[in-house]
C-alpha cells in the first residue's frame, strides 16, 4: 500500500467505510509510515478544530415559521386528492358505460329467449291449471284428452296475446303443451304424490 | 424536543404529516434545522441568503414529500441544500468575499475551553481564525466535502450522492481540502514553537 492509497483508507476508516481487510493492511502502514500517522493524527486536530471553526447556527424563528405557515396549503394535497377521485370517478363511469352498452346490445337476445321461456312457462302453468280445473269440475275436458286440453291452452295463450303456434301439431307444440296423464299428476296443485292415480 | 420525537423515525414522520398531521413536519423541521442551516450558511457565507435557501428547500420538501422513498431524509436535505447553492451560484458568479465574521465560532470556542488560561486561549482563538479562514478560502466543491464530512459526519459514499461524483472524486477533493488546511495548522503550530 503507498501512501496516497493509504490516506483515502484513512478517510475511510474516519468515516467508518473500510471492511476489515482494509483496515487491518492500514494499520500495517501506518505502523511503518510516519508521514501518513502525521496525517492521521492532523485529520483529528482538524476535526475538533473544525467544529470551532466552522459557523454554525440556526435559522430565525420567522423562517422556520414562514415554512410551517406555507406546510397546511400543501398538506392536504386537494390536487392530489382530487386526481385519484377522479381516477375512481371515471373508473366508476368507464363500468358504468360497459355494464349498460352491454344490457343493451343483449337485451334483444334476452327478449327472444324471454318470450319463449315464458310461453312454455305460461304453457306450463296453464296446463297444471286445467289439470287442477279437470279435478275440481265436472264441466272439464275428460281426463287424458289432450286434445281439448290443447284447444283450451291455445285459446287462453291467445287472450293473453301469446301466439302459441298455428302448427299445434308440431314437436315442439306438442313436447310443450301434451298433456301426459302422470305429468298432470305430478304438476298437480293437490299434491298427490308421485305414482299414486286417481 | 420531547422523548417520543426522538425515537420516531423520519420516515414515521413523514407518514404521518402526508396523513394530515401538520405537528409531524414541525418535529421535521426542528430535527434537522440546525445541522442543514449550518450547511448552507457556510456555503453561502451569508445569514441572509442561508435562511432564503433553507425556505427554498423546505418548500422544495413539502412539494415533493408525497414522492419521498428515501430511507435517508437527511441526506435528501443536504442534496436539495446542495442544489440550491449550486444554482445560485450559476446564476450570480460568486462574488461574496471572504466573511470574516467568527464571532460565533469564537464565542463556542471560548465556552468549550473554559479552564485554558488566557494565553492559550488567545492561540486556540488564532488557530481556529486561520483554520475558519481557510476552510473559506477552499475552492466550493473542496469546502464542502470538508463541511459535509467534518462537520456533520457524513459518510462518504453520502458525500459523493449529493455532489453527483465518485467516492474517488469525494476522498480526494478531501484529501486536498485537508492538505490545505494542515499547512494552516502546521504554520499555526510552528509559531506557537517559536513563540514559547
Amino acid at each position: 500500500m503507498n501512501c496516497a492509497k493509504s490516506r483515502k483508507m484513512i478517510l475511510l476508516k474516519d468515516a467508518g467505510e473500510l471492511d476489515a481487510k482494509r483496515c487491518h493492511e492500514l494499520d500495517g502502514h501506518l505502523a511503518a509510515c510516519s508521514e501518513c500517522r502525521d496525517f492521521f493524527r492532523d485529520m483529528v486536530s482538524l476535526r475538533s478544530i473544525a467544529h470551532s471553526a466552522v459557523r454554525s447556527g440556526e435559522p430565525s424563528a420567522r423562517v422556520v415559521e414562514a415554512v410551517l405557515s406555507t406546510a397546511p396549503i400543501v398538506k392536504n394535497r386537494p390536487g392530489k386528492i382530487f386526481a385519484l377521485s377522479f381516477t375512481r370517478f371515471a373508473a366508476l363511469a368507464a363500468g358504468f358505460v360497459l355494464l349498460v352498452g352491454g344490457a343493451l346490445i343483449i337485451a334483444p337476445w334476452n327478449r327472444n329467449s324471454d318470450a319463449s321461456s315464458s310461453s312454455a312457462g305460461d304453457v306450463s302453468t296453464i296446463v297444471a291449471m286445467l289439470s287442477v280445473e279437470h279435478e275440481n269440475s265436472s264441466t272439464a275436458p275428460e281426463n287424458g284428452n289432450p286434445a281439448q286440453l290443447r284447444q283450451l291452452a291455445r285459446q287462453l295463450l291467445e287472450m293473453e296475446g301469446i301466439n302459441a303456434g298455428a302448427d299445434d301439431e308440431s314437436p315442439e307444440f306438442i313436447l310443450l303443451f301434451e298433456p301426459q296423464p302422470t305429468d298432470l299428476q305430478s304438476r298437480s296443485i293437490s299434491g298427490s304424490l308421485p305414482g299414486e292415480c286417481v | 424536543m420531547n422523548l417520543n420525537e426522538v425515537e420516531e423515525s423520519d420516515g414515521a414522520l413523514v407518514t404521518r404529516y402526508l396523513n394530515g398531521e401538520a405537528d409531524a413536519l414541525e418535529t421535521l423541521v426542528n430535527r434537522h434545522k440546525i445541522r442543514m442551516y449550518t450547511f448552507i450558511l457556510n456555503m453561502t457565507r451569508s445569514r441572509e441568503e442561508a435562511e432564503d435557501v433553507f425556505q427554498e428547500v423546505w418548500l422544495r420538501v413539502i412539494k415533493n414529500i408525497g414522492g419521498y422513498r428515501e430511507k435517508n431524509l437527511a441526506a435528501w436535505l443536504m442534496r436539495i441544500a446542495h442544489n440550491l447553492v449550486i444554482d445560485r451560484w450559476r446564476t450570480r458568479k460568486e462574488t461574496v468575499s471572504i466573511d470574516a465574521e467568527g464571532g460565533e465560532s469564537i464565542a463556542s470556542l471560548e465556552r468549550s475551553a473554559p479552564e485554558s488560561s488566557p494565553a492559550e486561549n488567545a492561540a486556540e482563538r488564532e488557530i481556529t481564525a486561520r483554520v475558519a479562514a481557510a476552510i473559506n478560502e477552499l475552492p466550493a466543491e473542496q469546502r464542502e466535502v470538508v463541511l459535509l464530512r467534518l462537520e456533520l459526519d457524513m459518510p462518504f459514499k453520502e458525500i459523493a450522492a449529493i455532489q453527483r461524483v465518485s467516492i474517488g472524486t469525494a476522498l480526494a477533493r478531501m484529501q486536498y481540502g485537508l492538505s490545505k488546511l494542515r499547512r494552516v495548522l502546521r504554520q499555526e503550530y510552528s509559531a506557537l514553537k517559536e513563540d514559547a
